[in-house]
This record gives C-alpha cells, structure tokens and sequence, in this order.
C-alpha cells in the first residue's frame, strides 16, 4: 500500500461526523416504516387525481393554444470539447442569453475535461462562468458546482432580489428533482461567486413528485425590495400543506427572512412552473 | 434479519455507516435521514421474505444512493438545520477535519463514493466495485483520480506517484 493510503485514511476517520443511534431509534424506525405505507397508499390517490387533473388541462390547453407560440428558449449545449477562451478543455456546455450594458453577454455551465470528457456527470468537475460582452470568452468563472449527480445545465438568468443585476441559476439533476445553486455576479471588475447561507452554497428544490412539489418565486415588497420565497407542498387530499420560507439576498449572501405555514386546497398548491422570478427555465428543468 | 439485527446493526454500525455517509453526501442530517431510510427498506424487504445476507454493506449502499436524492437533501436539510448549527456549537469539527471535509465535497461524486468506501469503510476495490454497481478497472481509476486529488489538497504525499517516479 502505498504510505499517502495510510495518512489518508487517518485524516478521514477522524474528519466523519460522528453520531449514535439514539435510544428510541428502534422505535423511530417503526414509525417511519408505518409512515411509508402509509405514504404509499396516499401516492396511489395523489396519482390518480392528478392523471386525471392533467388529462382534463390537456383537453383545455388544445383548446386555448395559439396558432403560433413562441419558441421557448433553450441552452445550446454541446459534447465538444475546448472554447469559451478557457486555458483548459472543456465539455458539455450549456449556455444560455445574459444581457449586460457590456452587450448580449452568456452565463455557461460547463465541466472540465482535462482528462477527456467522463460519460457521467457523477464523474465530471462542473464550473460556471460568465462573458459579459459576449465575445465568446468567459470573464469570470467559479466552481465547482456542488453534487452534479445526473446532470448540470444553465437553468436561468433572474433578477431574484429586484436590484438590476440578475443571478445565475444552475440546475443539478437528482434522481426525484432539480436543486438549483445560484451565484451572484458584478460586471465590474467582471466576477463570479456562489450565493451561501450560513456558509453554505444556498441551494433550493425545484420538483413535483407524487405526493409533494417544492419550488420559488419572487415577492417585490412595497419598497422594491425583491425576496427570494421557497415553498414546500405536501399533498394531503383534499388540501395541500404548504410551508414557505422567504430570503433576502444581497451580494453572495442570502438570509432568511420569515417563514409560514399555511394550508390550501389540493389544486392551489404551489408547483414548478416554466418560469422563475419572470425569467424563463432553461433545460431539461423546464419541463418539470 | 430480524429486529435483534437492526438492534445490533444500529448499536455497532450504525455510526460508522453514518459517518461514510456524511463524508459523501457533506452533511451529517442527510446521511442519518440515509441511513435510517435503508434500514427500514432493509425491514421491509425481509417482510417480503428477501434476504440481504450482510446489513452493514446493503445499508451503506443503499444509503449512499438514496443520499443522490437532491430532495431528500434539501428537504431534510431544512428540518435539520437548526439542530445541527446548535451541535455546532458545542462539538465543531477540527480544523483538519473541514479541510479534509472541504476536500472530498470538490471530488466528483463516484470519486468521492470510492474514496470513502476505500479509506474510510476499508473496502476492497472489488468490494467497492460491486457496491458501485461497476467494474474493477473503473474504481481503480477513480481512486487514483481520488488520492492525487485528495493528496494534493491536503498537502500529502501521493504515495503511488512517488513510487512511480522512482521506478523511472
């Protein structure tokens, strides 16, 4: 074994969190075993009301759609590797429009391919980046973005905080959903950073699964402040409970603000739609 | 498996598995909600009459798996977070430990799952090829990908590399 084996091996031992199962663990484990079933039966329904909601809509949108809609933007994304003036090669980019006073600038994810592009993105280091004036070259980049299990994409340019500067959204795929990162950007000097919470990159679920839905908008208070509000919907037929937490964001630091817990008809529950804060999604997040 | 093995699971390798879990997933409430999750699917499977003939690696697995749920992440992250800056402040981690910490959270997530079932759980490579679902080649890879990485961050000697060079 080679001798780093050894000091690696230490360090990580003594750098895990520790924990004990506590002494009703046995107990809590039957609780969330009948939890499940009964979760599971609640899903059955859930699933039936909403195949059937989502039939009747689909009658009503055929009926009400425009001769011509618009094409809804999309991130040009590509296998090659180099570009975007990086010292580095690069793959699987997704770029989408981010306007600037500098001109028709882009925001781009993209991984780094130093040793060639890895088929899986479980095995990529995935940065994001900016260019300003739009020739083609990032100005500024960070990364890595956290955790990109399935996928990493562009999601969307929003001004999420109302102050004229938009931040960057990026999407990292899950196996139930979309985590969405975001990172605060100034054009001058040109930089990039990730937005945190409590040190933390800040970090919010975008999905709609059987029996819940998480997703964000935007609130503008009376004084133009814009606020950053989460919502988590759990379904409990006939009603939804819906939790939301608000969060002002200023530079790379979102703070949470206020919270509640309300409860609403099944039907009003708030879900992902095609838009955040009035921008639209991009990606293989929009069609959530 | 019946509950005196969940009991005895939960007394010896639960905190370990807990603690593999953590490593990857990068915080510790999101890889006990793991952990517990795949012992009660561990439960469930054995009411079905399926056998799961060692525990500790199928719960590790699984957990680590379901640790990828980016809701179960953020859901659980939400719920926890208050307890958890609260044992912050009372049972921080080293200095060393968020170095270490901060390191593997920037290897790519396989890299990350083979160095933690590798140097922290003691897994083979055939071991860990089998709980990734790969082969042995690739977790070779991956984990020399993983100690250049983690030895470069954590200023340690790449023992492989060093030996390399002295065969030149």
């Amino acid at each position: 074994m080679p001798t780093s084996d050894g000091t690696l091996e230490r360090r990580i031992r003594a750098a895990a969190p520790r924990t004990d199962a506590a002494g009703d663990m046995l107990e809590r484990l039957v609780a969330r075993k009948h939890r499940r079933a009964v979760m599971r039966k609640v899903g059955t329904i859930v699933t039936v009301v909403v195949v059937i909601a989502g039939t009747l809509a689909a009658f009503a949108a055929v009926d009400a759609r425009p001769a011509t809609q618009p094409a809804a933007p999309s991130p040009s994304q590509s296998d090659a590797v180099g570009g975007l003036g990086l010292p580095y090669p690069i793959c699987d980019i997704s770029t989408i429009p981010l306007p600037t006073e500098k001109g028709p600038g882009s925001a781009a994810v993209f991984a780094r391919a130093d040793d060639g592009c890895p088929p899986e993105f479980a095995d990529k280091t995935v940065d994001v980046g900016v260019d300003f004036n739009g020739d083609g070259n990032l100005d500024a980049t960070t990364g890595p973005v956290p955790d990109c299990f399935t996928k990493c994409e562009a999601f969307a340019v929003a001004d999420l905080n109302n102050d004229g500067v938009p931040e960057i959204a990026v999407s990292t795929e899950g196996a139930d959903g979309y985590g969405v990162y975001l990172y605060a950007i100034e054009t001058s000097p040109p930089s990039i950073a990730p937005i945190t919470k409590d040190g933390d990159p800040f970090q919010f679920a975008w999905a709609a699964v059987a029996a819940h839905a998480d997703a964000a908008h935007c609130e503008i208070s009376d004084r133009g402040k814009g606020t950053l509000v989460l919502t988590d919907a759990t379904f409990e037929p006939p009603d939804a409970s819906v939790d939301s937490v608000s969060f002002l964001i200023e530079g790379t630091i979102a703070t949470k603000i206020g919270d509640r817990h309300t409860t609403v008809p099944l039907n009003q529950a708030p879900e992902p739609t095609d838009q955040l804060c009035g921008a639209p999604i991009h990606g293989s997040a929009g069609g959530v | 498996m019946d509950e005196s093995d969940i009991r005895r699971f939960l007394d010896e390798s639960y905190p370990k598995v807990v603690g593999a879990v953590a490593l990857v997933a990068g915080d510790l409430a999101t890889a006990e909600d793991a952990v517990q999750e795949a012992i009660v699917r561990a439960w469930e499977r054995r009411d079905r009459g399926d056998r799961i003939d060692d525990l500790e690696p199928w719960v590790a697995t699984v957990a680590m798996n379901l640790s990828r749920s980016r809701l179960r992440h953020l859901r659980v992250e939400r719920r926890a977070r208050p307890r958890l800056v609260a044992a912050a402040t009372t049972d921080g981690p080293s200095g060393d430990a968020i170095d270490v910490r901060r390191a593997l959270a920037t290897l790519p997530r396989r890299q990350r799952e083979a160095a933690v079932l590798r140097f922290y759980l003691d897994r083979t490579t055939e071991e860990i090829a089998s709980a990734m679902g790969t082969s042995h080649g690739t977790v070779k890879s991956q984990l020399a990908k993983a100690r250049a990485h983690l030895a470069d961050a954590l200023d340690v000697p790449d023992g492989e590399k060093e030996s390399r060079n002295a065969d030149v």
